[in-house]
């Protein structure tokens, strides 16, 4: 029984991430109609915002220490970091500690330009292209993306921890009587997760540029009619679609350490759980996140991966392949979206 | 009468008018050298058979992305619309009712109404509109798709008079109602008259459309017919039973 | 097809294994005069490195081009020498002059082996067919290893492994035409079982995460057998495919599997990423059984452990070679490395900076670049000065005998490249086992090939 909530749980998180991206390619998918084979890219580059302050926050003065010897058999160079110097050896060391979350403000207004300067710069002049030209140019965004990020930082996993202060397990089942830690980060990014996407629909619904973007994914053309210019309210939508992505990614790096391959691994499953939960239905995305997910950590089990060996490859695809068969708008696809 | 295409330069250029214009659906030749004009406050009905190119005649002048206006120029109040795209041209008070309403999903009626006073020029207050349409006022916290054919057309109506407009373009607005609606958009489309609204409109039922225009103009496979008046249509048999089937 | 396989990657694995299957037998359209492959014409002679750079093994890879270019400018007689200076052969100095190989300059040509085999494979093939290269190195995979192996048997050229861990290499994939300088995981079996159990006791229970290759199943085989035998019970072996990044589904269903050591047996990416979730899910503050819990990682790189930060210390493995070693030989390529790049060298840097050294040194034994020369020259060549002590490059596998390093994560490291310290020195005596060994058994050395 614990062993199964653990699954859950797990599932939950890394199902987390996928619908935050997953929301991010229906909302790109849904106003400018362009299937965005670099999201996965855009989830890649906010976890590495996190790394990037880590990195500034850590810039040190370098004073040598002769008291102390480096591998060659020089003074050793002792690095303190200019937060420290600034504000305190508490205070800076407690920023750098909390780098993970402030990173968020960094994250942002980066996100947002990335994202409005890739549109501007690249993706309008697709929008009228079939869809295999998206795929092919946004793509080979996302291997450019990949590979500068490989560039400068190196090709393994970069280590970013949470803060001290969130970095422990929680017990979870003692009220129930259950065997269940689960680490509190986790917990933490599930909140987290869940609170970007109620923030996206609470603007889609409340706000009147909220209302007009709902307006113009229903139907694009009648808005023009009404005098808006959709295309420049879609932009920011692009932008913002690209901040859900990069924050997803941004608290991500804790729980797994960052690498420049993330794009490409996250990048597979999100369309994955576009096409399940309906291409263009925000909530469909949101729920498929979730429910595979759940599906991909109960195929990660022993117990799955003997009964039938590689299970945990190919369940997600497998699941659809079904719905593709059996119901190709997708759990909550509306009608008629992607059914020729 | 009615100033025809060769006025002479000293006569004031129509209100609204649209020269040799030609528009294709992709390689489909729809609109194959249309002119026509229509003086402001006038209501013109743009009759013909299905398939004549009326629908897409409209959509041409509302600037739409197809069929893509290729050939020819839209004058609206001196505005060349020919240069712009569909929002820039509503923004100049070119107003599109569109065939099937096109209420938008997920919205109510009232947002629907507020979404057309996003941009100005801003026409009828909801108020007002309310006012002409107390179904719609009644309606008005619920999603604009759940309403039935009659009140979509007055909400699609409704939010066209949310703007000020100049040139009113109405496709097929009895299209699908019941005649006892009819007969509640046809006061609707008075009211619009004595407002001195500009109006094309198009109605596969002829008989309605020419009663509530001055003028009209006929269509035949993307190409102008004729162009007169509404009695004279009206009088003219012949040209009925040719063009119109009635 | 899934929309994986549309990569990059899946072209090229497509391209490269057509072109693999249409060619085989005709790879020896590269110059095949004077009776070997690739023999050198002109005033040059070039090697081949195929290095992985990207996969989970790219930081490896980068490393060991560092010393590749190192070795190949000391070769050429630049630098300050290296370990040219320090390498002894049989008693005497080696044969190295810094004047190219056999008087000719050397040069390189590089390949991206992407840690995946046919990549490995077909960049190997074009670096033999279209460079001229005549002899291969590289690799950080042992998946990849053997492959290249096997198809620079098949192409009459020497191939010098790189970074290869799994007994197979030299057992039942071994080859003629191929050598392994690095230790392997029968050897850090054996170096580690001892200082496991004098840490941590005999009465403990082992749960394995392993990654789901060659290298993966031959180390966890090696560690369990040696801790078997001093005891240890073995709850379980969980395999987990070599592409996974996140590991805590099999992380989760250790803490109530009875077991109180966890063994990592991941290398790079795997094993920062596993490391990780396995800290995070507390475990290293668990008891279990009245003991703490306590996890392995039997292959150590300083690389990786500088990507898993904090979460290593106090944790054993072992490696071939730590810069922190105080023999002449290790002080020299420290030195030379350091200057010229900022940092110490890795363990990937040491043994393929050797390897290239002990190539050298074959040729101009042998007095020919011709592969059967040189395999005679290698074959059973005691040496030193090269960082480990005495070794033996023995005839029957190919495979070197030399000291094994038992490290473990520092607790206080005084800078990022300071992470591992050494523990132990085991002496090769401990180490060493008979040629048909059943852990290495089933393969043919066969006879060199010099491709003519």
């Amino acid at each position: 029984m614990d062993a199964l909530l653990l699954q859950i749980l797990n599932g939950l998180d890394k199902g987390s991430a996928y619908a935050l991206i997953a929301l991010g390619l229906t909302l790109i998918f849904g106003t400018l109609g362009v299937v965005n084979f670099a999201h996965g890219a855009l989830f890649m580059i906010g976890a590495f915002c996190s790394v990037t302050l880590n990195k500034i926050l850590n810039l040190s003065t370098v004073t040598l220490d002769a008291t102390q010897k480096d591998f060659l058999g020089n003074p050793l160079k002792v690095k303190t970091p200019y937060v420290e110097s600034w504000f305190g050896e508490a205070a800076g060391q407690s920023i750098i500690d909390w780098s993970v979350p402030l990173a968020i403000i960094f994250a942002i207004p980066v996100m947002l330009a990335i994202g409005v300067i890739m549109e501007r710069g690249l993706i309008k002049h697709f929008y009228k292209r079939p869809h295999a030209d998206q795929i092919l140019v946004t793509f080979g965004l996302a291997i450019v993306l990949q590979e500068v990020v490989k560039a400068f930082f190196g090709a393994n996993p970069i280590q970013t921890p949470a803060p001290d202060a969130l970095d422990g397990v929680m017990d979870l089942g003692g009220a129930i009587g259950l065997q269940l830690s689960y680490p509190v980060w986790r917990i933490t990014y599930f909140f987290f997760a869940m609170a970007v996407i109620g923030g996206v629909f609470a603007f889609l619904r409340f706000t009147t540029f909220g209302m007009v973007v709902r307006a113009g994914m229903a139907d694009r053309e009648t808005v023009g009619l009404l005098g808006i210019n959709i295309d420049k309210k879609f932009t920011i939508m692009f932008g913002i679609a690209a901040a859900v992505a990069g924050l997803a990614g941004v608290m991500y790096t804790p729980i797994n350490p960052p690498n420049y391959h993330w794009g490409m691994d996250f990048l597979v499953l999100s369309f994955v759980v576009v096409v399940v939960g309906g291409m263009g239905s925000l909530p469909g995305a949101v729920l498929a996140g979730f429910l595979l997910g759940i599906l991909e950590s109960f195929a990660s089990t022993t117990w799955a991966t003997t009964t039938i060996p590689g299970i945990n490859q190919i369940i997600i695809y497998l699941v659809a392949i079904i719905i593709l068969l059996v119901r190709p708008r997708g759990l909550m696809g509306r009608a008629g979206v992607m059914e020729e | 009468m009615s100033d025809t295409n060769n006025a002479s330069a000293s006569a004031k250029p129509a209100y609204f008018r649209a020269n040799n214009i030609h528009a294709y659906y992709g390689e489909s030749y729809i609109v194959q050298g249309i002119s026509l004009e229509v003086q402001e406050g006038e209501i013109l009905a743009l009759l013909g058979r299905n398939g004549a190119g009326k629908t897409s005649t409209l959509r041409a002048l509302a600037r739409l992305d197809d069929p893509m206006l290729t050939q020819g120029e839209v004058w609206l109040d001196g505005h060349p619309l020919h240069e712009m795209k569909a929002y820039q041209a509503a923004q100049l008070g070119l107003s599109l009712v569109p065939e099937d309403r096109r209420i938008i999903q997920g919205l109510t009626v009232e947002e629907n109404i507020q979404l057309a006073q996003i941009e100005k020029p801003i026409g009828w207050s909801i108020e007002r509109i309310y006012e002409l349409f107390p179904r719609l006022g009644e309606r008005r916290k619920q999603e604009g798709t759940t309403l039935s054919g009659g009140e979509q057309q007055m909400l699609a109506i409704g939010r066209a008079l949310a703007r000020d407009i100049k040139l009113l373009l109405l496709d097929e607005p009895y299209e699908g109602l019941a005649p006892v609606i009819v007969q509640e958009i046809e006061k609707t489309l008075q009211k619009i008259r004595e407002e001195g609204i500009t109006t094309i409109i198009v109605e596969q039922n002829a008989v309605a459309a020419l009663k509530i225009a001055d003028r009209a103009v006929i269509l035949d496979t993307g190409n102008v017919v004729f162009d007169g008046t509404a009695k004279e249509v009206l009088d003219n048999e012949d040209l009925r039973h040719k063009y119109l089937a009635i | 097809m899934t929309l994986k396989n549309t990569t990059r990657r899946g072209v090229l694995k497509g391209g490269a294994l057509a072109g693999a299957g249409l060619a085989m037998p005709q790879i020896l359209t590269a110059a095949s005069h004077a009776g070997y492959t690739n023999a050198p014409q002109g005033a040059d002679v070039t090697l081949g490195f195929n290095v992985p750079q990207s996969g989970p093994y790219a930081d490896e890879g980068a490393d060991e081009l560092r010393a590749y270019e190192l070795a190949v400018e000391h070769l050429n007689g630049g630098g300050d020498g290296g370990m040219m200076n320090t390498f002894k052969v049989s008693g005497g100095n080696s044969m190295l002059k810094g004047n190219g190989i056999l008087g000719k300059e050397v040069k390189y040509v590089t390949g991206d082996t992407q840690t995946k085999s046919d990549a490995a494979r077909a960049s190997a093939k074009s670096m033999i067919e279209k460079d001229g290269a005549i002899m291969i190195t590289g690799g950080s995979s042992s998946g990849v290893a053997i492959a290249v192996q096997g198809l620079c048997q098949e192409a009459g050229v020497i191939f010098m492994a790189g970074l290869t861990h799994s007994n197979d290499t030299t057992g039942k994939d071994k080859k003629a035409n191929g050598f392994r300088h690095f230790f392997n995981g029968y050897m850090s079996a054996a170096a580690l079982a001892p200082v496991l159990e004098k840490m941590y006791g005999a009465d403990r229970t082992a749960y394995h995460l392993t990654a789901d290759y060659t290298w993966g199943w031959t180390q966890q085989e090696s560690i369990q057998a040696a801790t078997e035998a001093k005891g240890w019970k073995t709850a379980n072996n969980v395999l987990t495919p070599l592409a996974t990044t996140d590991f805590s589904s099999y992380v989760a269903p250790v803490l109530n599997s009875g077991a109180d050591i966890l063994v990592l047996n991941h290398y790079g990416g795997n094993m920062i990423n596993s490391l990780t979730s396995a800290v995070q899910f507390g475990l290293r503050d668990k008891q279990v059984n009245g003991k703490n819990f306590e996890i392995v990682v039997p292959l150590y790189s300083r690389l990786m452990a500088r990507g898993a930060g904090e979460n290593v210390k106090g944790i054993f493995g072992s490696t071939n070679w730590h810069w922190s070693l105080q023999d002449e030989g290790s002080k020299a390529f420290v030195k030379s490395f350091g200057t010229k790049y900022g940092f110490p060298p890795s363990q990937a840097a040491h043994t393929v900076y050797c390897q290239t050294m002990l190539y050298a040194n074959a040729c101009e034994t042998a007095g020919t670049f011709n592969p059967c020369g040189v395999v005679e020259a290698m074959e059973g060549l005691e040496f030193d000065g090269l960082g480990n002590g005495p070794t033996t490059y023995r005839a029957a596998d190919h495979q070197c005998f030399k000291d094994v390093l038992v490290v473990k994560g520092k607790e206080n490291p005084t800078s990022e490249f300071d992470v591992l310290e050494v523990v132990e020195v085991t002496p090769r005596a401990q180490v060493e086992y008979a040629p048909d060994h059943p852990m290495f058994a089933g393969g043919d050395l066969g006879a060199c090939n010099p491709g003519a």
